[in-house]
């Protein structure tokens, strides 16, 4: 049955993750984008009352739910969170520990001893993270096109080359690595490998300067001659034996968008409402009510409001399709498409309706800068957009 | 708790409505208008399963289906044609009005004359007090007079009763109906779009509303009429969205297999790239009808709100998918021998009938900054 009703779970969900947002992050956001830095303190709190990055994976039962079993809602309660915290702050939200983006891969893929590895050590005596890194200079949007080598030796792999933009790379603990073990053969010779911190020929040399969320550690990872054990390599030589005549390394760099596009999506929603709140309370206080001036802020408010509103049911209709194990790569790229774009503009609106206003260091200058990469990262608004065309013409058996 | 199935009752529902569209519907497009000969037995077979005044009560014969339900099957069914969907002889926009009236005397003689004729549409003349002073209700001596013409109204060419929702010269609102004889009508020359829904206006001259046929008046009249028009907006808007997704999928059989430069259409970013924006359009505004629709069914008090910003995001919705779609087909777009140019011409005189997207815009807008708190949007 149709239902936009958040369950008792959802609701208490919301409320705590706005909580959050207002009382602990929204008053140290701007502090934190000066400083560059999560008060580590912050972070020690945060993971003792357990709020952490932690983003839902894909549902591997697929279709029906079992009525005997309580549905899943992790990926829609992940959607619901990370609006809220990211209206909080974006850059601190991304900051919080937990698995991250690494999360779903190893749920979706790594065997039941990895799993049990690499996610207990998320636990509230110490604040830990986890990073997932695909992205390499050569190769931003084509995945396909990763260069960094891993070359089979015994007991497991070695592993060079570099990777760029990696959130929280340089803290996490350990990081999943997206590499080729021939790169002629394309995506069948990709593997996914558990990269932890120490290993040696693991180094992290340079934390990158951004036009925004500066409080968020983006990190460049180095690998040389970095030795990899084969219990590292995510899902065994199984997982690549089964589907060698697929490219399951490359299929499990793309199944983890499925559940991480709706998490970036619902950032860019809690950003964009952030931006438009402001706005709004900023008009209701500031502005006569009448003349251009007025009528054309009021226009783009609506236009804001309704915008945010989409963005955000689409959101949910992706995480809805995760949960229940349902197809949702079209959904996914979608709400990331729409969202990604919307947050930009209404920030860049809200900017307009306040004027000279959003030159004195306020939030929404800063919201402006931070939202820009959400329509980049996790895949820049154009792959969305081939991603839904692909999936548009799938009944004509057309190589997009 | 957030889900997007539909029940197996309203999935047969839109299977069946889908079906119609497909089979049914869409073949009467020939040359740009829908073909005479069949449009009436098609008519007659969607009467028969059951698709007409979803709406209204099941005491008017009517299935008095949930709006969520509604806006499913209006969606799907529109997807074969919205010109032809709107032109459905039935109770119209005026069922929403129907449906949401309290029982009284006026209300069972206008069912009885209702139920009299076997097809027989009921027009409907939503008067916003800001427009329109071509139209008053004038209170004169106890007795109320109707003066003026009314903008086209859909079905009134058709119709031999018409519900009107209007404020007298004195501000009180009034919900009545009257019977409509055929000199009152002036036929419409419309050669925009829609032109099966049997656009056409009113003229009435210093006509008298029997006291007999005022179905609610004042402050209850008034909360009526906002429900109402929420209801009709959310409606509206669902099969704006069929059509939308008619053009989406239309635009993208044809560039799947049109050819040029060697290759199909399709494989040029330039085009599925904008296939893939239509289809973001479409998807967004079919989750804010649904939205409101949901809203409207738990009786949210901003679900008439979010019917304003839906019919608005439909609009847009509409306009640019079959714009987008005569665009894509090129030269073929063009011309009547493909449906595309109908569609394109059907939307904007739907957006004409229903209120002007900036209009829907605005409203929302003065809506939002003059709330005292915070709308907790969905």
């Amino acid at each position: 049955m149709i239902s936009l009703e958040l369950s008792e779970r959802q609701k208490q969900m919301q409320e705590m993750s706005r909580y959050i947002a207002e009382y602990e992050i929204r008053p140290i956001a701007l502090e934190a984008e000066l400083k560059k830095n999560v008060p580590d303190e912050f972070l020690q709190r945060m993971n003792e009352m357990g709020v952490h990055l932690n983003t839902a994976s894909f549902n591997k039962t697929r279709g029906e739910t079992n009525q005997s079993k309580k549905e899943n809602e992790a990926n829609r309660l992940g959607v619901i969170a990370m609006e809220e915290l990211a209206w909080g702050d974006a850059a601190i939200a991304l900051s919080l520990p937990g698995p991250g983006l690494g999360g779903p891969p190893i749920m979706t893929s790594g065997t039941p001893e990895q799993q049990e590895r690499f996610l207990s050590i998320f636990t509230p005596d110490e604040p830990k993270w986890g990073a997932y890194a695909v992205t390499e200079p050569e190769a931003g949007s084509d995945v396909s096109g990763i260069r960094t080598i891993a070359k089979k030796v015994d007991d497991g792999y070695v592993l060079n080359g570099q990777k760029i933009f990696i959130t929280n790379g340089k803290r996490a603990s350990w990081v999943v690595v997206f590499a080729t073990v021939d790169p002629s053969l394309g995506r069948a010779g990709h593997r996914a490998f558990v990269v932890e911190k120490g290993m040696e020929g693991f180094t992290v040399p340079k934390i990158v300067d951004k036009m925004g969320l500066r409080a968020n550690e983006t990190a460049e990872l180095v690998f040389t001659d970095c030795f990899v054990p084969d219990e590292n390599l995510l899902g065994g030589e199984e997982l690549y034996e089964i589907r060698t005549s697929s490219s399951s390394g490359f299929q499990m760099a793309m199944k983890t968008f499925d559940s991480t596009r709706p998490i970036v999506a619902a950032m860019a929603v809690g950003i964009a409402r952030a931006a438009y709140e402001y706005t709004l309370d900023f008009v209701r206080k500031e502005f006569p009510k009448h003349g251009r001036t007025y009528a054309v802020a009021v226009d783009l408010l609506a236009e804001a409001e309704q915008d945010i509103t989409a963005s955000r049911l689409l959101t949910w209709e992706a995480a809805w399709r995760a949960d229940l194990g349902l197809e949702n790569a079209k959904e996914a790229a979608m709400c990331k498409a729409l969202a990604g774009q919307v947050a930009v503009k209404v920030c860049s609106n809200c900017l307009e309706i306040l004027g000279p206003v959003g030159l004195t260091g306020n939030l929404v200058e800063k919201w402006f800068r931070d939202v820009k990469v959400f329509d980049i990262f996790e895949g820049t608004n154009e792959i969305q957009h081939l991603v839904i065309a692909r999936r548009q013409y799938a009944d004509y058996n057309l190589k997009i | 708790m957030i889900s997007f199935r539909a029940t197996d009752e309203e999935q047969a529902f839109i299977d069946l409505a889908k079906n119609i569209a497909v089979q049914k519907i869409r073949p009467l497009i020939i040359n740009g208008d829908l073909e005479a000969v069949q449009y009436e037995e098609v008519i007659q077979q969607i009467k028969e399963l059951g698709l007409f005044n979803l709406e209204l009560q099941e005491s008017w014969h009517g299935l008095e289906l949930p709006l969520v339900t509604q806006v499913q099957i209006l969606q799907s069914l529109s997807y074969g044609d919205l010109d032809f969907v709107q032109s459905l002889p039935d109770a119209g926009d005026a069922a929403s009005f129907i449906r949401l009236l309290p029982e009284n005397q006026p209300l069972r003689r206008l069912k009885d004359q209702f139920l009299l004729q076997e097809m027989n549409a009921i027009a409907c003349v939503v008067v916003e007090q800001k427009e329109s002073p071509i139209l008053h209700v004038e209170k004169t001596r106890n007795r109320l007079l109707l003066h003026g013409k009314t903008p086209p109204v859909r079905l009134g060419e058709a119709c031999n009763l018409a519900v009107f929702s209007i404020k007298d010269t004195a501000g009180h609102h009034l919900i009545f109906y009257l019977e409509i004889p055929d000199d009152w009508k002036v036929p419409v020359e419309n050669r925009l779009g829609l032109v099966n829904a049997k656009l056409t206006t009113f003229n009435f001259n210093q006509v008298e509303i029997p006291e007999e046929q005022v179905l609610a008046r004042g402050a209850v009249a008034e909360d009526i009429d906002r429900k109402a028009r929420a209801r009709i907006h959310i409606l509206q808007a669902a099969k704006e969205v069929g059509l939308a997704q008619a053009a989406l999928d239309y635009t993208t059989e044809y560039t799947a297999t049109r050819k040029a430069f060697g290759k199909v259409i399709a494989q040029f970013q330039g085009v599925s790239f904008q296939i893939a924006e239509m289809a973001i359009e479409v998807k967004a505004a079919e989750k804010l009808v649904l939205a409101a629709a949901f809203a409207v069914d738990q009786n949210e008090p901003l679900a008439i709100s979010y019917a304003r910003r839906a019919l608005n995001r439909a609009h847009r919705a509409l306009r640019f998918a079959t714009d987008r779609a005569v665009q894509l087909l090129g030269g073929h777009g063009y011309i009547r021998e493909y449906p595309v140019e109908k569609w394109m011409r059907d939307a904007q005189a739907q957006v004409l009938l229903y209120g002007r997207e900036s209009e829907h815009l605005h409203e929302y807008g003065q809506w939002l900054v003059t709330q005292e708190k915070e709308v907790a949007s969905r």
